[in-house]
């Protein structure tokens, strides 16, 4: 492998990083209000934040493309408020991630809090404690198995969207080229042998990122 | 499940909410933790209204300062002893908080496991520390679910009474569910009687126990001897009931002036066997019954006797030995007035 394809695994790497880090606060924020109760319009959520996983990828890349374009509702915002550009650059990258690896993080970080026994929670209450001190004494630490192994399914999700991707990202070497990308055209350019190399380091981080996350929801819940 | 007019009294007292399982008593408990909401009524706690269903007010738990221990105690299983007992001394700084932790482990007999996780501790010091978690912050009311249920019998006997002792050092009010009767009698102060959802009775712990307000209380709260009677004479100060052929005198304790039927209860504690003939002695009650059958149950002896009705009588292995009781003897079975105790039907 060259090492203009080492520079796409690595800026792969730091995509994903990145979007995980975009999907966590608002995916912990969906997971819990999803696992606590009901409440108007609670259904319609759930399937919104599902879409991504059922959509083919290419339509939630156009609808991204239509909203983050420069004549797009947010694309022109951030373009006449800030000067910053989204659509082909990687920002679109990250965002693409992010969007395709939430519904995974919100499955699992919502049935590891869905099974945080609630009675210590409505302890907690007892002992004076607010909802935010709840969650992030009480539930949050309590599901961490199963947030973290959802944490790590978005992040190995990410590493490998394509569909997305390319839609509203384009294919710019060095801006947004990710490994999936470049190995499509390799492919498409009868490269096979580089296609195959870099299939290979995608194979790899993807199970290295799929074990440890099966790892983390196998064992006990609760224990040290 | 509705329950009417719970009040208890004013000051530090322990009150036991006392009854079978399923009679509503966690309910009940877990309503004044604010843990669950009523769906018709009102509770206030020392004046201050914490539920209202018809105006849909309520104070969540969290405003209540309720110290509450669960049957399971429910400690964090990912925080250490003082962690757990820490919990609720959020808002105090540092150092104060450190020393009232100190405080709550010195008290409880804690020290030395202050780093430990729940998961390594024994039942009884699983209960201390889940006191200790209630009483931190210094709550206005306590509310403890079978605090000793979870415990294996040993340890339980033993920490009864160190539980009044140490629910009276904190000089909070205290709610207890129960359903075991030597806890009530051992920690309680008052007790509310609770069945089916409703309260039975209320009252000081030893007056239930021993003027039970209907059938159904006396046997929740274990009288031995409950059968239908009828009134033959009633007097100013004596009543004279018959159960079957058999006569009894009782004490008059207001009963409605026209009563014919009634409930005849008597404590097994409150049968004196003798062998021999009546001579004079206090009991008005005196009758001639044969021993049917004798049961053992730890230190105790209970004995199953016919006097024309079945009566239990209770008495201590070495009284039983030394009487020489066996099946088919004949005794006699002798009752105080006051002790024959009447429930109009």
């Amino acid at each position: 492998m060259s090492s203009e394809e080492w520079q796409f695994v690595r800026f792969t790497l730091a995509m994903a990083a990145l979007s995980t880090l975009l999907v966590l606060p608002a995916g912990l924020a969906l997971a819990w209000a999803l696992a606590k109760g009901k409440w108007p319009g609670k259904t319609l959520v759930e399937t919104l934040v599902t879409l991504p996983l059922v959509l083919p990828p290419v339509v939630t890349g156009l609808v991204l493309l239509k909203l983050f374009g420069r004549r797009g509702p947010i694309g022109s915002w951030l373009h006449d408020q800030f000067g910053l550009d989204v659509v082909f650059t990687w920002r679109a990258v990250a965002i693409a991630l992010a969007v395709m690896s939430l519904p995974l993080f919100v499955r699992a970080a919502r049935t590891a809090l869905e099974e945080v026994n609630p009675a210590f929670e409505q302890l907690a209450r007892t002992l004076g404690a607010g909802e935010w001190k709840v969650f992030f004494t009480i539930s949050l630490p309590l599901a961490r198995r199963g947030v973290l192994g959802g944490t790590l399914l978005a992040f190995a999700r990410a590493l490998g969207e394509f569909g997305a991707t390319i839609t509203v990202a384009g294919n710019i070497p060095g801006q947004t080229t990710t490994t999936s990308v470049a190995i499509y055209q390799h492919i498409q350019t009868g490269e096979d042998g580089r296609a195959w190399a870099l299939a290979a380091v995608s194979a790899l981080l993807a199970f290295g990122a799929v074990l440890l996350a099966q790892l983390l929801s196998g064992k006990k819940k609760g224990g040290r | 499940m509705q329950i009417d007019n719970l009040r208890t009294q004013a000051g530090s007292a322990i009150t036991v909410l006392f009854g079978p399982s399923r009679a509503g008593k966690t309910t009940a408990l877990r309503c004044l933790a604010g843990i669950e909401q009523p769906d018709e009524g009102t509770i206030s706690f020392r004046g201050d209204i914490w539920s209202d269903a018809a105006g849909g007010q309520f104070i969540p738990a969290r405003q209540r300062k309720v110290g509450f221990v669960p049957q399971d105690f429910a400690l964090f299983p990912h925080l250490s002893v003082a962690g757990n007992i820490g919990y609720s001394l959020g808002r105090m700084p540092g150092a104060q908080r450190s020393s009232r932790v100190r405080e709550m482990i010195g008290w409880l007999g804690l020290e030395g496991l202050e780093q430990r996780l729940p998961g390594e501790l024994s039942g009884g010091q699983q209960q201390r520390v889940a006191l200790a978690r209630a009483v931190a912050a210094r709550p206005g009311l306590l509310l403890l679910d079978e605090p000793l249920a979870a415990l294996d019998a040993p340890t339980r006997g033993r920490l009864r009474s160190d539980l009044r002792h140490t629910l009276q050092q904190t000089g909070i009010p205290a709610l207890l569910v129960t359903h075991d009767r030597n806890e009530a009698l051992a920690i309680g102060d008052e007790m509310v009687v609770m069945a089916g959802g409703r309260i039975l009775q209320q009252g000081p712990v030893q007056e239930i126990f021993s003027r039970p307000a209907s059938s159904e209380v006396a046997a929740i709260v274990g009288v031995e001897t409950v059968q239908a009677g009828q009134v033959l004479e009633i007097g100013s100060e004596l009543v004279i009931v018959s159960v079957g052929s058999t006569r009894l005198v009782a004490l008059n304790n207001d009963l409605p002036s026209a009563i014919r039927d009634v409930y005849v209860c008597i404590r097994a504690e409150d049968v004196i066997l003798m062998k021999g003939e009546p001579s004079q002695s206090s009991p008005r009650n005196a009758l001639a019954s044969t021993v049917r059958m004798l049961s053992q149950d730890g230190p105790i002896v209970r004995v199953g006797l016919d006097c024309g009705f079945p009566l239990t009588a209770m008495l201590t292995k070495q009284a039983c030995a030394e009487m020489g009781l066996a099946e088919g003897m004949k005794v006699l079975a002798m009752v105080k007035a006051p002790n024959v105790h009447l429930i109009a039907r």
